[in-house]
């Protein structure tokens, strides 16, 4: 049984100008000590989906369709009573910007004693030594827990808040953006942090970003979404080195190589569509250089091409050939 | 909570060290405080007794050996009569701005923290608050409950609140968007505990500075309530002390040693509270230094 299963999730945004399909039907399972890197650009519904899964969506959304089964039971008939016992416990969400989660008129001990006697049921005695151990597993010294926020750095908050998320043992945790603000050496280590507690404490991870490295590095699984749907999902080693969509193709390019300093940047021309009234076609047809006429009126179904690898493209076959042509400037240029 | 309060006291004395002005209101505050405390003790006489000198009436003297600061028309020693003015002064000010940064900081709090309905009606409240002139109102209430000195405070507090519960709503306003926010309110915490625990400290250093100014308004108001004759008529204050001295003509006998120096005290004090709510200003605008 998986640990966590999204079956056709669906998520609304009631606004001024209509109701806004954020996301559209994903699905995707994820199992004990698992890693899932959800991928894609800004607004294509990535947080909007993990916030749907542990119930902290803005007020204006709200959710028609589809199931979110942790541990075999539907978490969106639970009350928000019972949710709340799950949050931290069970699910821990790390949010973007999280290091601003830190209230600042407390030191760094005091959030973390609140937390660990309230939603821990620990004693003080028990949780200080707790606090200390968690502190030192994300390689801070015990003295900073004296503390306040901002007589942290940027790494050092994001460390904390890590250590926050893992302080009473959740089986998985959602992490938005985790390192986005940080110079890549912190992120360096951050992750393999990360990586490493995940290993001794057993716990899954569901990791947001649009920086295509960090899930390199951390995740076993990706998600590409688009527009709010998944467009392709598969081992983080196929992706990366086949990918099957063209959005996917797209997304590779527009990193720049270190090992081909003089390469031009790839970007994918246009913008996503606006998610109001979403074209009935593929989503992303109008900026797809292989797009066909077909892909303008038949939406395609996420479809199993390799083991288990999936994709949701008409395009199937020879996609070596578009591999190759996504890495020339003149393909993309042609889509506009 | 002991720790916090032990960094604050820390912090206060470094910041005071550093800021001159925030440095010289404390010490007079301190020096008005001790007299305050030691009034029996400094002063040479009991400030409502009519003085005699070997069955001889002492009204109208000046200054000498005897009488510091020289006795009134009624032969009460003027210098014992300041020294005791120091007590409802201090009074009136602390518990008016007590009651000030309590009432404006709920309001505030409240209003700004739940918004809709509830931030309607207590910001249409603190409108109406806004709208009754200060001083005519605190005569009126005094005129209407009887001249005690627990009535001015009340009369104050009643409407001094207004300026802190505007003020402390729209900082909440920006606070309560703050990320720590919605990491208190996902994790489950009750609004009581996101108000008070969490909200509430980072608006703190707001609510005492407009403690400071309240102060200083509730001191110079009570003068101007006693000056006008509407004070309590049993308690000798500064305000009391001036009206005394204007209605027995001091002035135009020249008797400047009568109510020159309450003049002087009251200017001191409220000019310490004013010269410490612009020190705290400093610390949550650092940029105002620069001018």
């Amino acid at each position: 049984m998986s640990l966590l299963e999204v079956d056709n999730l669906n998520i609304n945004y009631e606004t001024n100008k209509g109701i806004r399909k954020a996301v559209d039907g994903i699905s995707f399972n994820l199992d004990e000590s698992q890693s899932l890197g959800l991928v894609g650009e800004s607004g294509c519904g990535k947080s909007t989906a993990v916030k749907g899964i542990i119930g902290v969506q803005p007020k204006n959304a709200f959710i028609p369709e589809g199931k979110i089964r942790y541990k075999g039971e539907n978490i969106l008939d639970y009350s928000e009573n019972k949710m709340n016992d799950l949050r931290w416990s069970e699910i821990s969400f790390v949010p973007q910007a999280a290091m601003d989660s830190l209230n600042p008129v407390y030191t760094v001990k005091n959030q973390f004693l609140e937390v660990l006697k309230s939603k821990g049921n620990m004693e003080k005695k028990k949780a200080v030594k707790r606090a200390k151990n968690l502190f030192k597993k994300v390689g801070l010294s015990e003295g900073l827990l004296n503390y306040y926020p901002h007589q942290f750095s940027g790494g050092m908050k994001q460390r904390a808040i890590i250590a926050l998320a893992l302080a009473l043992k959740p089986g998985l945790i959602i992490t938005d953006e985790p390192v986005t603000a940080l110079d890549v050496i912190v992120q360096h280590q951050i992750l393999r942090e990360v990586k490493e507690l995940r290993k001794e404490f057993n716990i899954s991870l569901i990791m947001i970003t649009h920086d295509i490295s960090v899930i390199a590095k951390t995740c076993e699984y990706i998600a590409v979404m688009y527009a709010g749907k998944i467009v392709e999902k598969g081992p983080a080693n196929k992706i990366l080195k086949e990918p099957l969509h063209p959005y996917t193709m797209g997304l590779e390019n527009s990193f720049p190589d270190i090992t081909k300093p003089d390469k031009e940047l790839i970007s994918i021309p246009g913008v996503p569509p606006d998610l109001i009234n979403p074209p009935s076609g593929c989503r992303f047809a109008d900026r797809c250089p292989f797009a066909e006429d077909i892909c303008y009126s038949e939406s395609p179904e996420l479809k199993k091409i390799d083991e288990d690898h999936y994709s949701a493209c008409i395009h199937t076959e020879n996609l070596q050939k578009l591999r190759d042509q996504s890495g020339e400037v003149e393909t993309w240029r042609r889509a506009i | 909570m002991l720790n916090v309060l032990k960094n604050v006291i820390k912090r206060t004395y470094k910041f005071l060290l550093n800021d001159k002005f925030a440095l010289a209101g404390a010490l007079i505050y301190i020096f008005f405080i001790i007299i305050a405390i030691l009034a029996p003790y400094i002063a040479p006489f009991n400030p409502y007794k009519m003085q005699t000198v070997e069955g001889q009436f002492m009204m109208n003297k000046s200054p000498g050996d005897r009488f510091l600061l020289g006795t009134t028309d009624m032969g009460r020693d003027i210098f014992s009569q300041l020294v005791y003015g120091v007590r409802p002064a201090l009074l009136v000010g602390f518990t008016a701005a007590f009651f000030v940064v309590i009432i404006g900081t709920l309001v505030g709090l409240l209003a700004g923290y739940y918004g809709g309905k509830v931030d309607s009606v207590l910001m249409r409240l603190t409108d109406v608050a806004f709208g009754i002139p200060f001083i005519p109102f605190v005569i009126v209430l005094v005129g209407f409950l009887g001249p005690n000195i627990w009535n001015i405070v009340m009369a104050m507090a009643l409407l001094l609140w207004r300026n802190t519960a505007r003020v402390i709503r729209s900082q909440v306003l920006t606070v309560r968007e703050r990320s720590f926010v919605e990491a208190a309110k996902v994790s489950g915490a009750s609004d009581f505990r996101i108000i008070f625990i969490y909200i509430a400290p980072n608006i703190l250093p707001l609510s005492f500075l407009y403690g400071s100014l309240a102060m200083g308004w509730a001191i110079l108001t009570e003068a101007s309530v006693s000056f006008l004759g509407f004070g309590d008529p049993d308690v000798i204050s500064w305000g009391y002390m001036l009206n005394d001295a204007y209605i027995s003509q001091a002035l135009t006998r020249g008797a400047y040693h009568w109510f020159v120096p309450p003049g002087i005290c009251i200017m001191l004090i409220v000019m310490a509270g004013f010269f410490i709510g612009r020190g705290s200003e400093e610390i949550l605008h650092p940029k105002l230094k620069e001018y």
